[in-house]
């Protein structure tokens, strides 16, 4: 589904990706991990578009498609959704006013009539259930005034409401308890299936106890340094990242 | 006016010409001080850029054109073609399933034909100011520009001197009233008119009254707009009344606008004002209150938007002249295009005025690299004892938040609109609660809010 080739990408001038490989298939999870400023974050806004990226070399080729021809928006027209690591405040514009017109856009983009508001309301109440978002809170302005824990779950309710082919989850567990933690995992789980696929973006093992990984990549200096199965993850976290960098500089 | 001649010495030689008629119909109070303004008038004549309140603004478009009226005397001939005006000519401008007293000023004619006040409020006095002019009325006397005190500038010299027509409201002592007033400017763009009105709205004490006043084309102007209107409004608030005031300019291909709004506060007086401008190719607004009375309140919140090359000025002042008032200004404005919005907001505390609140913010979007705001915050404070703060921003819109909503599939431009209409709306209107006597102003503020939207929709980015 997901085939990156060599990419390279830099920052102000500053290389942070450095030839990124990674083949991702549907219904696999995938875990990137690695330490502060190895280029975790910098692969997610690649792969979503963010503006002040440098795309210097390589491919991202999605369901067929260069995925680094789409404006971010197409790209999320083709599947691809970011659970932010930062989620974004908006005053004045309510949770549901936000996803009413991020669905209505997508659907509009595939030729698909708007979803009339009782449709809409009734789909966005189930989705609210599962991450345990409130009536009220969708009614209030997107992330505004909410907690790192209800901005999280914020994050995994569009996700549901999106129902992407692709989810990255960016350093989700970032900021998180262990309840929220398992709210959010939990959520994440229901909603994985045999057609889609995540990428899991993390600094620590935590999260992966709940979102079971297929492979573990390590992420180190701009480059897949390591990949393994779900055990990796916990080598890491016995080890610490030294133990990469004391195989990647001999 | 011939080609020659500038509007200075026109406008002196045309009240030369009507003094006889402004003898007859003015009562001699009224009379002296038009004599006043004319002299200001050709003494100092029009500010220049180098005046620092209109530092921003350059009115060369306004005395530069060529004005082949003044609206002075009613002519048979207008007077036809005011009447041949339908009440469907009015209607559509009005608020939908808002109940008002109407009236009507069609080029600073006040209409009798099509205002309808339906309230009838007992000891009340609603009517055109120029009826009050020749009989000996003490309210004229009184108040008739009362609240502008010695002329400083041209233009309320210019409407001072030839102002005849306009809005009279005067509410007695503990009456709310049920409907708001809507007072309608309507503009025929026939030939280059320089248009002068004149409105007065006095709240007696623990008087309550909402005040809506909004200027519109009739439809079958053409594009060229080439009057001028000029007109002031001034508002007296007596203690512990209050008065909601909106002034809406909304409407395409509007005249260039230079409009006061002059208000005088007594004690425990609340004056609450919304500004909305939307279009306009030179408008100016000033906004000035005067609190002469302890524990009174003002607020001025305003929206403006700038596109298509119009020039959007918001000239304020909240002048605090006693102890324990609270002033809170909030204003915000999008300017696009290449056009130029001037926000110019002053706090004056004056030296006995302690325990004031004055607050002020202006918060401004510009969608287009050859967008210009100037944004002119003032605080003069003279007072030890004050809580006093004012603020100005300018900026693009945030990427981050833009981002964020395209990462959901919402296309760019969508997006935009959508964070400038959310940009705007936390300053719409001036009743968070309705309650059930002034649900009115809920109806106002949701037109506000459709017009805001549909002006966000057209603009371009």
């Amino acid at each position: 589904m997901l085939t990156i080739k060599n990419l390279k990408a830099t920052v102000e001038g500053k290389e942070i990706l450095k030839g990124i490989d990674l083949q991702v298939n549907l219904g696999e999870v995938h875990a990137i991990m690695g330490p502060n400023g190895s280029g975790k974050s910098t692969l997610a806004s690649v792969l979503t578009g963010r503006e002040g990226y440098q795309v210097t070399g390589g491919e991202v080729i999605f369901e067929g498609k260069n995925l680094l021809e789409l404006s971010p928006e197409e790209r999320a027209r083709e599947g691809i959704f970011l659970a932010f690591q930062y989620p974004v405040e908006i005053p004045g514009v309510t949770i549901t006013n936000f996803m009413k017109t991020a669905v209505n856009e997508i659907r509009k983009s595939k030729g698909l009539e708007p979803m009339n508001s009782v449709d809409f309301l009734k789909l966005i109440r189930e989705k609210a259930k599962l991450v345990g978002i409130s009536k009220e809170m969708l009614s209030r302005y997107v992330n505004v005034g909410f907690s790192g824990g209800e901005k999280k779950r914020n994050e995994i309710f569009q996700l549901a409401l999106m129902n992407p082919k692709l989810g990255i989850l960016d350093e989700t567990d970032s900021g998180l308890d262990i309840d929220a933690l398992k709210i959010v995992a939990d959520g994440v789980n229901r909603i994985k299936s045999d057609n889609n696929a995540f990428i899991v973006i993390t600094h620590y093992q935590r999260l992966l106890n709940y979102i079971i990984p297929d492979y573990v990549h390590v992420l180190y200096n701009g480059r897949i340094e390591k990949s393994g199965s779900k055990e990796l993850a916990l080598e890491l976290e016995e080890k610490g990242y030294d133990f990469i960098a004391s195989e990647v500089m001999p | 006016m011939n080609s020659k001649e500038n509007l200075k010495e026109y406008l002196i030689k045309e009240f030369e010409r009507n003094k006889e008629f402004f003898k007859n119909n003015s009562l001699p109070e009224i009379f002296e001080k038009r004599l006043e303004a004319i002299k200001y008038l050709s003494d100092f004549g029009f500010p220049t850029r180098k005046d620092e309140e209109w530092r921003f603004t350059n009115i060369n478009p306004i005395i530069k054109n060529n004005y082949s009226s003044l609206n002075i005397n009613k002519s048979d001939t207008f007077n036809t073609r005011i009447n041949s005006i339908l009440k469907s000519e009015i209607n559509k401008h009005l608020i939908k399933n808002l109940n008002v007293n109407l009236i009507v000023i069609i080029n600073g004619f006040y209409s009798e034909k099509h205002s309808v006040i339906k309230e009838k409020i007992p000891s009340a006095q609603i009517s055109n100011i120029a009826d009050f002019q020749k009989g000996n009325d003490d309210l004229i006397k009184q108040y008739f520009n009362k609240s502008l005190g010695n002329i400083k500038d041209a233009f309320t010299a210019i409407n001072m001197a030839f102002s005849t027509n306009g809005a009279f409201i005067y509410i007695p002592k503990n009456v709310s009233a049920k409907n708001p007033f809507h007072i309608l400017n309507l503009n025929i763009s026939e030939e280059n008119t320089l248009i002068n009105s004149r409105n007065i709205i006095i709240a007696d004490v623990g008087s309550d009254i909402t005040v809506l006043e909004s200027y519109h084309n009739i439809s079958d102007s053409g594009l060229q707009n080439s009057n001028f209107i000029n007109s002031i409004t001034e508002i007296f608030l007596k203690p512990n009344s209050r008065v909601h005031y909106y002034k809406i300019q909304k409407d395409n291909n509007l005249p260039n606008i230079v409009h006061t709004t002059q208000v005088i506060q007594e004690r425990d007086s609340k004056f609450k004002s919304f500004n909305l401008t939307l279009n306009g190719t030179i408008v100016r607004n000033n906004l000035n209150s005067l609190l002469i009375g302890e524990n009174s309140e003002c607020i001025f919140n305003g929206i403006y938007v700038g596109d298509n090359g119009s020039l959007i000025d918001n000239h304020t002042l909240v002048d605090h002249a006693v102890p324990n008032c609270y002033s809170n200004e909030y204003y915000k404005g999008i300017i696009g295009d290449e056009s130029k919005c001037v926000f110019n907001g002053k706090i004056l505390v004056r030296k006995d005025a302690q325990k004031t609140n004055a607050y002020q913010s202006n918060k401004n979007i510009l969608i287009s690299d050859k967008a210009t705001i100037n944004a002119k915050p003032q605080l003069e404070i003279f007072a030890d004892d004050v809580k006093c703060s004012h603020g100005a921003t300018s900026g693009r819109l945030n990427a981050d938040e833009l981002f964020y909503m395209r990462a959901r599939g919402i296309p760019e431009k969508i997006a935009q609109r959508l964070l400038l209409f959310a940009f705007l709306t936390d300053v719409v209107g001036l009743g968070n609660n309705y309650s059930d006597s002034k649900k009115y102003r809920e109806l106002i503020d949701k037109c506000i809010i459709k017009v805001i939207s549909e002006k966000i929709n057209s603009i371009n980015l």
